[in-house]
């Protein structure tokens, strides 16, 4: 067996026994909730930069939402937008004793927006939404009864897109799909270390001893949730309520996005190493940190790896055809089955069969459990096949830009 | 913690019993090329026989050894030339190693020899039976793979052509001492017409020149 063989049958172990162990986790856990005999008062805060186009929508789904209007305060604070974020909001504002809106003088991020609210609110709980998110009407309800010992500090939800018309956006909404899957995934074993921007809410005292959002990373939302682990609390996620959030609609956008995602974890992780392989921190520092970092050494290394095997292969052809002066169809004939089968590489084809028939049965089991319908198989094939490329690509490229230090963005 | 310990068990005894059947079937896959490859051989070898016998009798009882000679060759050495493009396939796909397929190639191997050298023979009784390519390759290398591209096409546009193919790896005497004869000492080699030897990658074009000046 030559190199790629055997990077081949490592990887689908891998795989394997990691998607195995999910199923069974899946199977096998269940997430703990309470019932909620009284509904506590909580503040929302949406921090805004150039949200004019989305934020009447999420403020219309907040004063439409299934919870009592004297128990939650929405406090948006507009980052120092260039459009008319701020006057819609404040348009809207009006009559709405629930609803503050404030302004930054200017762009200051979103860490230091939330950090403002915070000071400010007077919620038990605080909770974080995007500025271009809805979310079912009773997701507020659902996601606090999660919060079953006062060790959970925060409790995320599950997220859905709200629009998939291009390839681009259902690419994105598998992704999501399979993400909130995993996440779910993980909350059942403890080791879940993200929070997220569609709607995640803490405990307003924790997140005022522990410092608020760090401004010193590009994703504030993972930051966060992965220093409350590292000091011992919980994190959980509602499995049965979603976010819905408008995903970039081209490559360029959904570059960026991700560059600076892939940033914001690098950046964290840089930030939380001593979590990592760390016994005091259980199954998070034992198996899902090094998982995740391997996982990610592995997409650079198989990024690196498939391009020379394509290049190998590109090359191969190439010669064939200028050998074979264009009639690349020289001694072939179309195979009986046996020599079908017998012509077909094991070595290979034994561990990828094994790896996606288990893939597959994830990601039949994360649609089911999201109520979603298996639809669009081009962007399916593609999230599957290409996706990882991609992907691989985008963590290089966030790479080289963390070491050269490039700018932070907002977005 | 250690509910998940024990999950973390299980799922390797899972994953391992997994694998286990899918080498399972790969082991069974590779055993039914084995006896393809087996029965093909069986076929040439009785092919190979019935043309040294009809040699054997039109020898000893005075008939002309020549007649036919020509197509009898052609199917013996095609065939042959066939189960090695074969044998090298499964080679290369084969999840393991066995010592039955290693033996069906050494009798494949055994088989052209004694087809390469009966054609020696003859050529000197009958006079030109068309061209002999007697060509060493390596088994998964690049030049090599090139090599089969040009000589396929060769084969496929030239009249009478015998290749004789040989894995310049494969550990057997017989082999060793057609290349101590040629000198061989690098993949890919032709020996074209039993004179022209050539070491390296031979394009088409060049095939096709070899061909003419002959």
């Amino acid at each position: 067996m030559d190199g790629f063989i055997v990077y081949v049958w490592i990887i689908s172990f891998v795989a394997i026994y990691v998607a195995l162990f999910w199923i069974l986790v899946i199977t096998l856990f269940k997430l703990e909730r309470k019932k909620l005999t009284k509904l506590p008062f909580v503040s929302i805060v949406i921090p805004a930069w150039n949200e004019g186009k989305s934020i009447l929508s999420t403020l219309e789904y907040l004063d439409g939402m299934d919870y009592p209007k004297d128990k939650f305060e929405v406090i948006v604070v507009d980052d120092g937008s260039k459009d008319d974020t701020f006057e819609i909001a404040k348009k809207f504002s009006k009559g709405k004793d629930y609803l503050t809106v404030l302004k930054n003088e200017k762009n200051s991020g979103k860490s230091f927006s939330v950090n403002r609210a915070l000071e400010l609110a007077k919620g038990e709980y605080f909770a974080v939404m995007d500025a271009d998110t809805i979310a079912d009407q009773d997701l507020l309800k659902k996601i606090l009864s999660y919060f079953v010992k006062d060790d959970v500090a925060a409790v995320t939800t599950q997220m859905k897109v709200q629009y998939a018309d291009n390839v681009w956006e259902r690419m994105q909404r598998i992704e999501y799909i399979f993400a909130s899957y995993v996440r779910r995934m993980m909350a059942l074993i403890g080791t879940l270390h993200y929070t997220n921007g569609i709607m995640s809410v803490f405990r307003t005292k924790i997140l005022r001893k522990v410092g608020g959002f760090s401004p010193k990373v590009m994703t504030e939302d993972l930051e966060i949730a992965m220093r409350l682990k590292a000091l011992g609390y919980d994190v959980r996620i509602c499995e049965d309520g979603y976010g819905y959030t408008k995903v970039p609609k081209k490559l360029k956008a959904l570059w960026r996005q991700r560059v600076r995602w892939f940033r914001g974890y690098i950046q964290t992780c840089l930030l939380h190493y001593k979590i990592m392989a760390n016994k005091k921190h259980g199954l998070l520092g034992l198996f899902q940190m090094p998982l995740e970092i391997g996982m990610l050494l592995l997409m650079l290394f198989s990024g690196v790896f498939m391009f020379y095997q394509f290049f190998n292969w590109a090359y191969d052809q190439v010669m064939k055809v200028i050998i074979l002066k264009w009639d690349i169809f020289t001694g072939w004939k179309i195979p009986t089955f046996q020599e079908f089968i017998l012509g077909i590489n094991y070595q290979i084809w034994i561990p990828v069969f094994l790896a996606l028939g288990v893939g597959l049965y994830l990601y039949m089991r994360a649609h089911k459990h999201t109520n979603e319908k298996w639809r669009y198989a081009f962007s399916s094939f593609s999230y599957l096949f290409l996706y990882p490329i991609l992907r691989g690509i985008q963590f290089w490229h966030a790479a080289i830009e963390e070491i050269f230090s490039k700018k932070r963005k907002w977005r | 913690m250690t509910q998940v310990k024990k999950l973390f068990i299980v799922t390797l005894v899972i994953a391992g019993v997994l694998f286990l059947l899918g080498m399972l079937i790969g082991f069974k896959v590779d055993e039914w090329r084995t006896d393809v490859t087996q029965d093909i051989l069986e076929e040439t070898r009785l092919t190979a026989e019935s043309f040294m016998v009809q040699s054997e009798f039109s020898e000893a009882f005075g008939l002309d050894v020549c007649a036919n000679f020509q197509p009898k060759l052609d199917t013996l050495s095609k065939g042959l030339f066939e189960l090695g493009v074969k044998l090298e396939e499964y080679d290369l796909k084969n999840l393991q190693d066995t010592e039955e397929f290693q033996l069906v190639k050494r009798k494949h191997f055994l088989f052209e020899i004694s087809t390469l050298t009966l054609h020696k023979r003859l050529i000197q009784e009958c006079g030109d039976p068309g061209i002999n390519i007697i060509y060493f390759y390596s088994v998964g290398q690049d030049k090599s793979l090139q090599q089969g591209y040009a000589l396929d096409k060769f084969v496929e546009r030239t009249d009478n052509v015998h290749v004789f193919s040989f894995d310049y790896e494969f550990e057997e005497p017989a082999l060793d001492l057609i290349k101590d004869y040629y000198n061989v000492t690098s993949t890919p080699t032709i020996i074209f017409d039993y004179e022209d030897k050539r070491e390296g990658f031979v394009n088409l074009g060049e095939l096709v020149r070899m061909n003419d000046e002959r």
